[in-house]
């Protein structure tokens, strides 16, 4: 099946990080870049503006990968991949902090907390909005979404990465 | 490709069909995508360290600056440069009042009275009144020009006097006015103050000066010199302009220097140049505020003032007309966007002072000995224009505007035309007929919903409420564009303020005029108050500039704030980064001065925001 | 096709959902001791309290049902008989296969100390009812004796605190959680625990179990002597496969099941994955087993996937990497704990409660210890598993991030590719 996803073009960014700015509103109470407090260091953004050897910026976020190796660590059954938007979601509620995830993305798009650094945060696509903030928010195009094939996943419980099919 | 929307309909359906000019309604989905950053204040790029910005990662500066220091410093260079546009154009005021004292222009003063009435209340002397024109001049400027360590020594004599009182108790009596400005920048800069309080006083001593010089004494000056305002009812609206004539454009905010080619243009000579051309005669087609003071003071500008057609985000839209054969700008508001425009439709540019040099426009260095000189000049070259132009480009002027907008409201006339007194108007908020004020001020953006969408839908529903609207500034051009200054605007007010109305035969909306023209409301404000004996916080009256656009709104802003009022804004004024800049300014400075900063971008809940706030004001009066 | 899962944890249920996604058909049975599904690595937080026994599910409600899978729960694989295809379980059934995965997981042992099989509140940590064990005992006595200061042991330590117990942990080794830390970042944790009251014994191990006159723990007795009283000990010592019911058959075993990377065992149509089996793991090189919970999820995928019929290898086979947290203090490490000789180069950054230490040899990372933020450890961990060169000045290493390595699919996934990670 065919599923959004985030397309990163690093040679646009500006490294204005709007595109943080963007997911502290959307994960905050009131959502408005406006009245975000931006000085809460009990949030976080759930993407990343960082540099790479050059120093150039590069945004990051969540892959929404095919076989998440998050989900294949998560203990407690609260990262699951989404068999109807293939994206990989995450209950809170479920959660229980082990940081099986964090020690297992192998690009470090999950994180703990940072309020109580107690359950583990990842970007959630924005899910009840149709495009991501950070994509909206992202003067450049550096940061786009992009329709990509996805293996259907339905029935399947886990995934991983890494394995080549024959 | 969508454009914005506007509360004009026909403005907007005007652009929507040019496609082949770009405005800046164009260009707003194209910058639709904000730096939250910038937005909430807290991205400092003082110095090379920087761009700094605040996150949860990194709460301060590379220097230490906290989000707070970020902020207030922003804030107060905002409210510096606006205080220093207002400044400049008093200074200027002022200069051609003591040229016209000392003889050296042959202008006459077409308001006597007022300044033989200023006079008294200053203390200015002089056996006639050329001297005391020099010498209220001279008075004004030492003003300006006192360092920082010396107070300004009119501020007694022209505040109101609680206000007064309580502000040397705050200790944010001005010092010098440009001192002030200058100072400010100094202590807003890298590695200087970090007390966004004391930065916050600064921004209110800014405040003052702003409004009782930049603005009232600026009024009172043009009063003097171009006459003072009388009611009547004038055409607004892009119907004011008609294609026979050649047809000169104004744009800024200083009618001491835009004023000199109203008889020039009107003379025997420059219609024989216009006719010689094809055309009828010269006018002058006001926009922007400059448009809106001669528009108050229509009385005294004949004919050659066509009228006023609309606010600043109606400028390029009116030389897309294609009617405009020549533009003359003196101050802001004149939108870089005009100058592509101005290009397409073969528009020549004047411009009477630097501070608003478009990069195609011709400089002509003001002065008022050379006004004749100057005024040759934009004859010549706006006949030239017009005979150039007028083949080679269409002409579409829509139908719009109104015929009958109520004009010339002025602290004195509308004084005057309540019998002398504002007793009628405090009787009838006694009884409850009319609730209370609302003071809509300041420009107009392209964000608040639209162009004029939040002014125009705020004020729709204030006077539901029978709260009755003054308004000054570009709030005046979208009111008057939809026809709220119009009488049969009555119709759209709340029962009893309809009823007042439609016996005083007046809308419901008052036109002051030009941005200004606060310093008449302030004025107006402060005669109601003396009426009732009380200060001006405890009046039932809340100020809002709902569609604030640049920093002189914010000094203007900073000045509502010193006279303890509330003070609406439906778009932040880049401080919600710091949570002790937003606690000071929306509650903590209503202990100080009585005033606060509401922020409310729906225009019902602020409009009963507004209300509350008025509601509550009038209990402590015991209404 | 009728396949037959042995274990109902995750390797067994991964596989499952694998089996089921490539064959619709196939009959699928899972045969397993425990009659609920529970995620072991949570039992530490339902014996604290923190979590009930019901949340520790770690699939979807209609996992059983959407993937229509015959559960026998409650018994447990006595015997094999590879030659008939079929299993004899201890009730006496006899279940026929065509395909067979054992993911019958391990067992705790108990070392040879004296009177440890006679004492009555001596328990593992491995299952539900040795949690539900551990807490009755606990609520009858005030005193606890961890015998292994593992993550097993560490994790009971913790909890049994919190119950408010006094606890003693008793570690043979110069620290606790010797296999995965280093002496600095057990000597943190070491440092936590005895704030929160709890004892933490090292180099010394228990020598006797104390007994009452009804067999009821009343303290060990260490080797240096000292006797500690205490009415429940854990036993964290260590775990062994569960194989026992393949004695006389020809499947070969090591410590664990042998397998292939298909999760193929040495005969035919019988798989193994999860912490029972034993494999080639990536960082050592060496056959080992791999008790870790994302590798048992690998592992069951690719044996379901081979049972039923595509074929396709593990990867990423990687047992070094330990994640935990302790009293709000997390930690994850991978690879060496400490550079075994000079021909490593270590790193080390502490910076704002955080600690780091990063080892290198020839231009690849070794080993990775973080403590406290552990925000970077994924990407350094991908670097370790994937023995990739990373060629930065030793000041960067701390600030390596996907950044420095990124590349992406043109379906937009990340990946890790030679030329992006050798960077200039």
């Amino acid at each position: 099946m065919m599923m959004k996803r985030i397309f990163i073009k690093p040679e646009l960014c500006e490294g204005c990080k709007n595109c943080q700015v963007a997911c502290l509103a959307e994960h905050s109470p009131s959502r408005s870049v406006w009245f975000v407090n931006l000085s809460d260091q009990s949030s976080q953004p759930r993407n990343y503006v960082e540099l790479n050897n050059e120093g150039r910026p590069v945004p990051l976020s969540c892959r929404q990968c095919d076989e998440p190796e998050c989900v294949s660590a998560c203990v407690s059954g609260a990262l699951q991949r989404d068999p109807a938007t293939c994206l990989v979601v995450h209950n809170q509620k479920q959660c229980a902090g082990c940081w099986m995830c964090v020690m297992s993305c192998p690009y470090g798009m999950i994180l703990p907390d940072a309020r109580e650094s107690k359950i583990a945060v990842k970007c959630d696509f924005c899910a009840d909005r149709g495009t991501p903030r950070c994509v909206e928010a992202c003067p450049t195009g550096a940061i786009s979404l992009i329709e990509a094939p996805s293996p259907d996943t339905d029935g399947e419980y886990y995934v991983l990465t890494g394995g080549e099919q024959q | 490709m969508s454009i914005c929307i506007s509360a004009d309909k026909i403005l907007y359906n005007f652009l929507a069909s040019k496609s082949d000019v770009e405005t800046s309604f164009n260009r707003v989905p194209d910058q639709a995508v904000k730096c939250g950053f910038g937005m909430q204040g807290v991205c400092c790029r003082l110095c090379s360290n920087g761009p700094c910005r605040i996150t949860p990662k990194s709460p301060r500066g590379v220097c230490g600056a906290t989000p707070d220091t970020m902020v207030a410093r922003n804030f107060l260079r905002a409210v510096a440069a606006g205080a220093a546009c207002y400044l400049h154009i008093v200074e200027n005021a002022a200069v051609s009042l003591g040229e016209i004292g000392r003889g050296n222009s042959d202008l006459p003063l077409k308001g006597v009275s007022l300044l033989n009435e200023l006079a008294g209340r200053l203390g200015t002397t002089g056996s006639t009144e050329e001297e005391k024109a020099v010498n209220l001049s001279n008075m004004v400027l030492a003003d300006l020009y006192r360092p920082r360590s010396e107070k300004m020594r009119l501020v007694k004599k022209l505040a109101y006097g609680p206000r007064y009182e309580k502000w040397a108790g705050l200790g944010i009596l001005p010092g010098g006015a440009k001192s002030e400005v200058f100072d400010a920048l100094v202590k807003s800069g890298t590695n200087l103050s970090s007390d966004p309080a004391d930065m916050l006083l600064h921004s209110l001593r800014l405040g003052i000066a702003t409004g009782l010089y930049g603005l009232a004494m600026t009024n009172r000056i043009n009063d003097i010199i171009w006459g003072e305002p009388e009611i009547r009812l004038a055409k607004a609206g892009f119907g004011v302009v008609d294609p026979d004539y050649i047809n000169i454009m104004v744009t800024g905010h200083q009618q001491s220097l835009i004023g000199i080619l109203q008889d020039t243009l009107s003379s025997p000579a420059a219609e024989s140049i216009a006719e010689a051309s094809g055309a009828k005669g010269f006018k002058i087609v006001g926009s922007t505020c400059v448009g809106q003071d001669m528009q108050l003071r229509g009385a005294h500008c004949g004919d050659v003032f066509a009228g006023h057609t609309g606010n600043n985000f109606t400028s390029e839209a009116l030389i897309a007309t294609g009617a405009i054969d020549l533009v003359v700008s003196e101050f802001n508001c004149t939108l870089p966007g005009i100058e592509t425009v101005c290009d397409q439709m073969h528009v020549p540019q004047f411009c009477l002072d630097d501070v608003s040099k478009k990069q195609n426009a011709e400089y002509l260095p003001f002065n008022l000995k050379d006004r004749h000189i100057i005024a040759g000049k934009i004859i010549g070259a706006g006949a030239e224009s017009y005979a150039a132009r007028r083949k080679k480009i269409a002409i579409d002027v829509p139908v719009h505007g109104y015929d009958d907008v109520l004009t010339g409201l002025s602290e004195k006339t509308l004084k005057n035309f309540l019998g002398g007194s504002y007793k009628p108007l405090i009787d009838l908020i006694v009884a409850g007929k009319i609730k209370g004020i609302a003071a809509v001020v300041g420009c107009s953006n392209l964000a608040a919903g639209g162009h004029d969408v939040f002014t125009v839908g705020m004020t729709r529903e204030l006077i539901k409420r029978d709260i009755i609207i003054l308004s000054a500034g570009c709030t005046s051009g979208a009111l008057e564009n939809v026809g709220l200054m119009s009488p049969s605007a009555a119709e759209q007010a709340g029962p009893n303020l309809k009823e007042i109305c439609r016996q005083m035969g007046i809308p419901p909306v008052l036109n002051f005029g030009p941005c200004l023209a606060i310093g008449r409301l302030e004025e107006t404000a402060a005669d109601i108050a003396a009426e009732l004996g009380v200060d001006l916080p405890q009046l039932p009256l809340v100020l809002s500039a709902p569609q604030w656009l640049e920093e002189q709104a914010l000094a203007d802003g900073a000045f509502g704030l010193a006279l303890g009022l509330s003070l609406h804004l439906a778009i932040p004024p880049f401080i919600t980064g710091s949570e002790t800049v937003t606690r000071v300014l929306t509650a903590d400075l209503e202990q100080l001065t009585g005033g606060r900063v509401i922020v409310d971008g729906d225009i019902i809940s602020t409009v009963n925001q507004l209300e509350a706030v008025i509601n509550a004001k009038r209990s402590g009066l015991g209404l | 096709m009728k396949y037959l899962i042995l274990g109902a944890s995750a390797a067994g249920l991964s596989a499952a959902g694998a089996i089921r996604r490539h064959d619709p058909r196939g009959e699928i049975t899972v045969l397993s001791r425990d009659s609920q599904i529970y995620s072991r690595c949570l039992l530490p937080d339902v014996l604290a309290g923190k979590r009930g026994a019901a949340s520790t599910c770690f699939i979807t409600e209609d996992f059983m049902q959407k993937n229509r899978l015959n559960w026998a729960a409650g018994s447990i694989a006595a015997r094999l008989l590879p030659e008939e295809k079929a299993v004899v379980a201890d009730n006496g059934d006899k279940l026929y296969y065509d395909k067979l995965l054992i993911a019958t997981g391990a067992s705790s042992i108990l070392p040879p100390v004296e009177n440890i099989r006679r004492g009555r509140q001596i328990y593992g940590l491995r299952n539900l009812d040795d949690v539900s064990a551990i807490a009755g005992a606990a609520e009858n006595c005030l005193q606890a004796v961890i015998m292994g200061g593992g993550l097993v042991g560490v994790d009971a330590a913790a909890a049994l605190n919190e119950k408010g117990l006094s606890v003693t942990v008793v570690e043979v080794a110069d620290r606790i959680l010797s296999l995965q830390l280093d002496q600095k970042a057990a000597g943190r944790y070491e440092a936590l625990f005895r704030d929160r009251g709890i004892e933490i014994i090292t180099g010394e191990m228990v020598s006797k179990i104390v007994l009452d006159k009804k067999e009821n723990v009343a303290g060990v007795q260490l080797k240096g002597g000292r006797l500690i009283p205490c009415g429940l000990v854990v036993a964290a010592t260590g775990v062994k496969p569960d194989i026992s019911f393949l004695e006389g058959t020809a499947v070969e075993v090591g410590r664990g099941i042998r397998v292939n990377e298909y999760q193929e065992t040495s005969y035919p149509d019988i798989y193994a994955a999860g912490d029972v089996c034993e494999s080639m793991e990536t960082f050592t090189g060496k056959i080992t087993t791999t008790p870790i919970w994302s590798l048992a999820v690998m592992q069951g995928k690719i044996a379901g996937t081979n049972m039923a019929g595509v074929r396709r290898k593990a990867a990423g086979n990687f047992a070094y990497k330990n994640s935990m947290t302790f009293f709000g203090l997390a930690a994850v490490s991978f690879g060496l704990p400490e550079a075994p000789d000079s021909s490593y180069e270590t790193y080390i950054l502490e910076r704002a409660g955080s600690y780091e230490k990063i080892i290198i040899k020839d231009g690849r990372l070794k080993g990775a210890i973080l403590q406290g933020d552990i925000s970077r450890a994924g990407v350094l961990g991908a670097l370790i598993r994937e023995d990739y060169p990373v060629k930065v000045a030793p000041d960067k290493l701390f600030d390596l991030n996907y950044a420095c390595f990124f590349r992406e699919l043109e379906n937009g996934e990340f990946t890790y590719q030679d030329e992006a990670l050798t960077s200039k």
